[in-house]
């Protein structure tokens, strides 16, 4: 170990720490229609493959160079056209018919048609990744004409149509460039690193773990992109990211702003800070299988020790609300599976000194590590013991595998594939569930939730998906926490801001200007 | 010289003399080091007395206070605690812990040296060879890697550091044995029949002492430096425990809008880091007089 070289190292770090924040370039010059708009992500998209794609970061990418059949209105969840200008869906619910646009077109020249679609759709059946779940209920395609793309499911899927409006839905990708990179895999190699979508964008770069480049398509069939370019690139520190926000280098921080600064960047002449609707959700999933959370009084106790609505508040200031329902606030009518924690009259013994493991993973706004060590300072003021532990969100799946040996209870913040209830139940708390990390199981709440999703009648199924959640609030097996608003940190002279509850950490960046 | 000062064997004088002359001879900077860490003991054992409220519970004057207000010499931190007594008890924490690992390091690094110093012929070949694997590891991997598999806690990384630390001493209290072994009074007490134990005791190991003493004050800084610097990564205590890397780890994202939060134990482990380094300096100035 170089001992010796212990000063001058400590005295040099310091050296680059200042000169790190005192550095800043000028900003580059703008123009008033056009120029270049700064992102920035804090990790790696991994790739831009849009039927494997399964991650948060990465949709601003997704969502600007590919298009699917639908899309949600902005700030509403209400299914709009896309490539599809109007559908029909029989009455039996199995049977889709959409008129596609006609005059679109691929970054590559490719005219887009229903057989273009339909080669979309048959390529993410075959290339079988998570987000596969959306077409493998399909029984069969037709492309009677070039505007006309009918779908046949094998039983009614409520959600359907949300399904082809998620950013993790059913995308249009050339079928020309399937062809000329097919390669073993579906092309899955070249689409790892490149796209050829409709979107009014094109992937002009990507280098992993460096930026990615997206230029305006010309050729685009809607309103064209008002910049020219987008660089996003990858600067893994919220507060390098901040710094250079501030010196204008960056237009904009799209999430992860931290929560206790967003009052000193209000104040800050050069910043807008907008909060959205969204359906992110922070959740605290006990651990039913395992001493002693498996005893539903202590689970009720833990749950009323928290006092969730002073924690909310305390935490996020006005950025979110106590969660009022299982699910997020505009996917279900909160009185059909509502959820409230009285903070009950908790002394010291109420946790009878039961010894908790609680798991949460750490992210930049620094909000989880905030509210976990907030909820061990309440837990063991009622007299619970617990045991607090930053992990990383792949340990956090594998949980499941091992429930004996997961912890007590595990903190995340979620958001829904799409805006329907089934697209939320099914993940979190369906005893299959994707997100279910500890293991909840209610064969009640399981065949209320199929019951739901095969009833075509939209009040039947929203009862039934109320029905699904109130189990799972009776049972307190999963503590909805708060409904937190998706925060972005923008230049004031961005304009043309369009937000939609579902897409969380994206703006539609084809609608955004540089004043 | 007044009449009541007790009467001094020219021994005794001498010797003090000595220690005096050498602390004028210092540098400031060393000086103020030794005073410094002096303290830095004193806070690390009165941290419970000094600390004006507990480090783990919340304080009336709730969260992001700044430095100064609410009574609170640091302010409070997110969670709405006292900085201040987070940094006293942290102080606390990083010095015991880095002179728990240095124990350790000169106790079993000391007794493999002695023994190896000592018996020489293949014990000898053996245990410095055992000690070379040790050495041969990458010092920073070995250490992150013990405490990922026996899990974030004090205890595991002291014990994940002491393993990475006590070939050191192994190496330099051998080396010493070897060189003390050769010199003229060893001769003579063997000769004279002393044993092997007594041989050992009273005339080897005395002479590997400054060496060590030297090593272990150098040590200190560098050791401050490494527990934070794994604090900081999650490999210390886990939450609430007031440590200064994790805190200032977990105070980053705060560093634009509330930087005391950070600061304060950053800058906390920069002075022990900096005090430990010039009294190493200090002491080993003064020792080299004998």
């Amino acid at each position: 170990m170089p001992r010796r070289l212990l000063l001058p190292v400590t005295l040099l770090a310091v050296a680059v720490l200042l000169g790190s924040a005192c550095t800043s370039s000028p900003p580059p010059p703008q123009g008033g229609q056009g120029g270049t708009l700064q992102l920035a992500y804090l990790a790696d998209m991994a790739q831009a493959d849009p039927d494997v794609f399964y991650d948060i970061e990465g949709n601003t990418v997704i969502l600007s160079v590919y298009e699917g059949l639908l899309k949600y209105k902005p700030d509403s969840t209400e299914v709009i056209p896309s490539l599809a200008e109007k559908w029909e869906v029989s009455p039996d619910g199995l049977t889709y018919t959409f008129h596609l646009r006609s005059g679109v077109k691929f970054h590559d020249g490719t005219p887009f048609d229903a057989q273009a679609m339909k080669t979309s759709f048959q390529r993410r059946l075959d290339v079988g990744a998570a987000p596969a779940y959306m077409v493998q209920p399909i029984a069969s395609m037709q492309t009677p004409d070039a505007t006309t793309f009918v779908v046949r499911l094998k039983h009614p899927v409520a959600p359907f149509l949300h399904y082809m409006a998620s950013s993790w839905g059913p995308k249009a990708i050339s079928p020309k460039a399937l062809a000329d990179h097919a390669g073993k895999d579906h092309a899955q190699t070249w689409l790892k690193e490149h796209a050829d979508g409709t979107g009014p964008f094109q992937l002009t770069a990507f280098e992993r773990g460096q930026r990615y480049e997206l230029t305006r398509f010309d050729g685009y069939w809607g309103q064209k992109a008002h910049v020219d370019k987008v660089e996003i690139r990858i600067i893994p520190d919220i507060g390098t990211q901040r710094l250079q926000l501030q010196s204008g280098d960056l237009d904009a921080i799209l999430h992860s702003f931290p929560q206790a600064e967003l009052e000193s960047a209000k104040s800050n002449p050069d910043l807008q800070v907008r909060d959205f609707s969204s359906f992110l959700n922070n959740i605290l999933y006990l651990n039913t299988n395992k001493k002693p959370l498996s005893d539903p009084a202590l689970r009720k106790t833990l749950a009323g020790a928290l006092d969730r609505d002073s924690l909310v508040k305390e935490v996020y200031g006005p950025y979110a609300t106590p969660s009022s329902s299982t699910y997020p606030s505009g996917l279900l009518d909160p009185a059909l599976a509502p959820v409230a924690y009285p903070p009950s009259e908790t002394t010291a013994a109420a946790g009878g000194g039961s010894k908790l493991t609680f798991a949460y993973t750490a992210d930049d706004s620094g909000v989880h590590r905030r509210l976990a060590e907030l909820v061990q300072q309440r837990l063991d003021a009622a007299g619970f013991s617990v045991a607090i532990k930053e992990v990383q969100l792949p340990q956090v799946f594998e949980y499941v595998n091992d429930l004996q040996a997961a912890p007590d209870m595990v903190m995340q913040t979620n958001t829904p594939d799409g805006a329907h209830p089934d697209m939320w139940a099914r993940i979190e708390w369906y005893s299959t569930g994707g997100l279910n990390y500890l293991g909840y199981k209610s064969p009640q709440a399981d065949k209320l939730l199929d019951q739901a999703l095969e009833t075509t009648d939209q009040a039947t199924s929203d009862r039934l998906y109320g029905g699904a959640g109130k189990i799972v609030a009776r049972d307190t097996a999963i503590i909805f926490v708060a409904d937190p608003r998706d925060v972005m940190v923008l230049r004031k002279n961005l304009t043309g801001v369009a937000h939609v509850p579902n897409y969380p950490w994206a703006l539609d960046l084809a609608a955004l200007q540089k004043g | 010289m007044a009449a009541s000062e007790p009467v001094l064997s020219p021994v005794e004088l001498t010797r003090r003399r000595r220690a005096w002359a050498g602390w004028v001879r210092l540098g400031r900077l060393e000086r103020g080091g030794l005073v410094v860490l002096a303290l830095t003991t004193a806070v690390a054992l009165l941290a419970p007395l000094l600390a004006p409220n507990p480090p783990t519970t919340a304080v009336p004057a709730g969260s992001f206070a700044a430095p100064g207000t609410h009574g609170l010499l640091f302010g409070s931190d997110d969670l709405a605690r006292d900085l201040f007594s987070r940094v006293l008890y942290g102080i606390r924490a990083s010095w015991l812990s880095a002179l728990a690992v240095i124990a350790s390091g000169v106790l079993i690094g000391g007794l493999i040296g002695t023994i190896a110093g000592i018996a020489g012929g293949w014990i000898d070949t053996a245990l410095m060879r055992f000690t070379d694997l040790f050495l041969a590891l990458p010092a920073a991997v070995l250490v992150i890697a013990v405490v990922a598999a026996l899990g974030p806690s004090l205890p595991h990384t002291l014990v994940a550091v002491g393993i990475v630390w006590w070939p050191w001493y192994a190496r330099i209290v051998r080396g010493e044995v070897r060189a003390q072994a050769v010199r003229s009074h060893v001769d003579a007490a063997r000769l004279a029949g002393v044993g092997r134990t007594r041989l050992a005791l009273r005339h080897l190991l005395p002479g590997a002492f400054p060496a060590v003493l030297v090593t272990a004050s150098l040590d200190v800084g560098s050791l401050v430096l490494i527990l934070a610097g794994l604090s900081f990564i999650g490999l210390g205590s886990p939450p609430p425990a007031p440590e200064l890397g994790a805190m200032a780890a977990r105070g980053m994202p705060y560093l634009l809008g509330h930087p005391w939060i950070p600061l304060a134990p950053a800058i906390a482990v920069f002075l022990l880091a900096v005090a430990a380094n010039l009294a190493g300096d200090g002491l080993r100035d003064l020792l080299e007089d004998h």
